[in-house]
């Protein structure tokens, strides 16, 4: 559990240095990153598409764009998209029966930017079907396992994303994050992912799961190339009606490692019943480093509406999928059931075959909550409390710059735990559901191990506050080697 | 459990039969048996919300004030016909081919 000299474990912002330097080529890193996943995806299974052809050519690319000076800083840093982001010409599955064959006309609008800055995308990440879910079991090809411990799940549904991230097939990664779907996997695997604030980074060409409340973020080794990520794909995107339209701040200049001053409010419902005692005290330690290096930290704040963040999210996501999922018939893309008599009967066995069990079960659940007769009592109450949650951040956020939490209440569990018990499932996410709802940022960073898994510190920000979470991560990551540690994988074969 | 007005209606295996209805998916009897006990169970779950008074709150549809956004009406290339339809299941003569809406030997609904 040491850091490595190998360059799939370089730090982006590192491996971004050396090749400014000329001391590595893109070529060189994209080569040990394609041979990592070679040694250790069999192991990880976090991607569904490896384009190792494709990365060669764009490393090429990227040694030229060095040489005439006209790099990024992700120019030549190699790239994984979670696999409901559209990428052109290749497919593009969500992890879905319904996507397996789907091959995109157009590049989503966050993966383009980063493509633009000359990243090298070495592949496409597992998650749960649709986004749906918190430990890419609900994959409709094959579950994912942790880096940390192959017998547990990686979180989701980004775990693909995360597991590739720790397992140093990829250098950086992007998640999208409906209720937790970035931070949760982050936590699990011990890597650092961002969830900003709705509206800041464009969702045109991410497929859509819960379109009020999904956002992309980075999932990467270290809060620097978080910020450097986010840099390159936050910004105003006429193509998203939810796009927030105004100039993007650099968020490095947020990597400070000062918090003096700083108001840290401790959330005690998310510190109560059903969090293991052990998340519950590495966290609360994290929080005494930050007070050490200067914040304030209040140990008591209460966010009373807590507890009905689930049940609202469980109304709200589940209704907007079903709506958003009536598109997939068999008729214009996607899979379609052979050998039915008539329109209705395709639709239904296309739909029955298609989707997997997690997906039919949001689908009818929204169904009940949007039917006349249910809709006051269950979809409009639900964004009534939302409208509260959202006052109660607001709230809070007069009083403290950054609220603290767990992002997991438990530590990665055991893969098919939770299988058979969907509400069981949904706990998973009590601490990070509450953020999409009020449509606040936060991160998710390694504050320490139990038993040698991670855990995870989850900091919340004001809406459009990423500079004041990002400061707190750097300044705790910069007291702390957490981010250094890496999972003893590979070393079986 | 609180009391409200919605426990009034269908439940297990008969909401999910209504439901898949509805939604268009074909289920097995096992499916319908066993999402029919989840659904109910997540449903009660939910319905803790009815303990929140909202009398007089606005409704929020997503966590920014950004409403009807237009953009300029100015054309733009479209996508290639033949680029559209390759993801189509069935094409032909540059339309997607669909199935009887009312059967083949039906003309009635």
């Amino acid at each position: 559990m040491t850091s490595s000299d190998n360059l799939y474990h370089l730090a982006a912002h590192e491996a971004s240095r050396l090749l400014a330097a000329g001391e590595i080529s893109a070529v060189e890193l994209t080569e040990a990153v394609l041979s990592r996943i070679e040694a250790v995806d069999s192991q990880v299974r976090g991607l569904v598409t490896v384009t190792a052809e494709q990365a060669r050519s764009t490393a090429q690319e990227a040694d030229r764009r060095i040489k005439e000076g006209n790099a990024t800083p992700l120019t030549g840093i190699p790239l994984v998209l979670k696999d409901n982001m559209c990428t052109e010409g290749i497919a593009t599955t969500c992890s879905s029966r319904m996507l397996e064959s789907f091959v995109p006309p157009y590049t989503a609008t966050a993966a383009q930017k980063l493509l633009d800055a000359g990243a090298v995308m070495v592949g496409k990440s597992n998650m749960d079907e649709f986004a749906m879910g918190s430990s890419t079991e609900n994959s409709a090809f094959f579950p994912t396992h942790n880096p940390w411990d192959s017998g547990r799940v990686p979180g989701g549904s980004s775990g693909g994303s995360a597991a590739t991230v720790a397992a140093g097939e990829t250098l950086i990664a992007l998640g999208s994050d409906t209720g937790g779907s970035i931070r949760q996997p982050a936590s699990f695997c011990g890597v650092v992912g961002i969830k900003p604030t709705y509206g800041t980074v464009s969702r045109y060409g991410l497929i859509a799961f819960a379109s009020s409340l999904d956002q992309i973020g980075p999932l990467t080794s270290n809060v620097t190339d978080a910020a450097l990520t986010l840099n390159t794909i936050s910004g105003y995107d006429s193509m998203d009606s939810t796009s927030i339209n105004r100039d993007t701040p650099d968020y490095t200049r947020a990597l400070v490692p000062d918090v003096r001053g700083m108001k840290i409010g401790v959330v005690k419902e998310m510190f109560g019943e059903g969090v293991e005692p052990q998340v519950r005290d590495t966290v609360l330690e994290a929080a005494r480093v930050l007070e050490q290096a200067g914040a304030i930290v209040d140990w008591e704040v209460s966010l009373s509406l807590t507890e009905y963040a689930l049940p609202v999210y469980y109304i709200l996501a589940p209704s907007e999928a079903s709506s958003n999922l009536a598109r997939y018939d068999g008729v214009k893309y996607g899979y379609s059931w052979d050998g039915a008599a008539d329109m209705w009967e395709g639709m239904e066995r296309t739909r029955q075959h298609g989707f997997g069990p997690e997906v039919k079960r949001r689908i009818l659940l929204g169904a009940y909550a949007l039917s006349s007769g249910y809709y006051d009592a269950y979809y409009r109450k639900a964004q009534q409390v939302r409208t509260l949650i959202r006052r109660e951040y607001e709230d809070a956020f007069t009083r403290f710059d950054v609220l603290l939490t767990p992002t997991s209440p438990t530590l990665p569990f055991g893969l098919g735990e939770r299988t058979n018990d969907p509400l069981a499932m949904y706990l998973a996410d009590i601490c990070t559901i509450p953020v999409n709802i009020a449509g606040v940022p936060a991160v998710s960073l390694p504050c320490g191990f139990v038993d040698g898994l991670p855990v995870g510190l989850q900091l919340i920000g004001p809406s459009l506050g990423e500079e004041s979470i990002i400061r707190a991560a750097y300044t705790y990551e910069q007291a702390t080697d957490w981010h250094t540690m890496r999972p003893r994988l590979g070393y079986r074969f | 459990m609180t009391e409200d007005n919605t426990d009034t209606g269908p439940s297990g295996p008969e909401l999910v039969r209504s439901l898949a209805e509805l939604s268009r998916v074909g289920m097995t009897d096992e499916e319908v048996v066993a999402f029919g006990g989840q659904l109910d169970a997540i449903i009660e779950s939910v319905s803790a919300l009815q303990e929140v008074d909202t009398e007089g709150v606005e409704p929020t549809g997503h966590a920014i004030d950004v409403t009807n956004v237009y953009r300029e009406d100015i054309a733009r290339e479209p996508y290639g016909r033949d680029e559209m339809l390759s993801n189509a299941p069935a094409a032909q003569e540059g339309y997607v081919r669909v199935r009887y809406v009312f059967g083949e030997d039906e003309t009635e609904p």
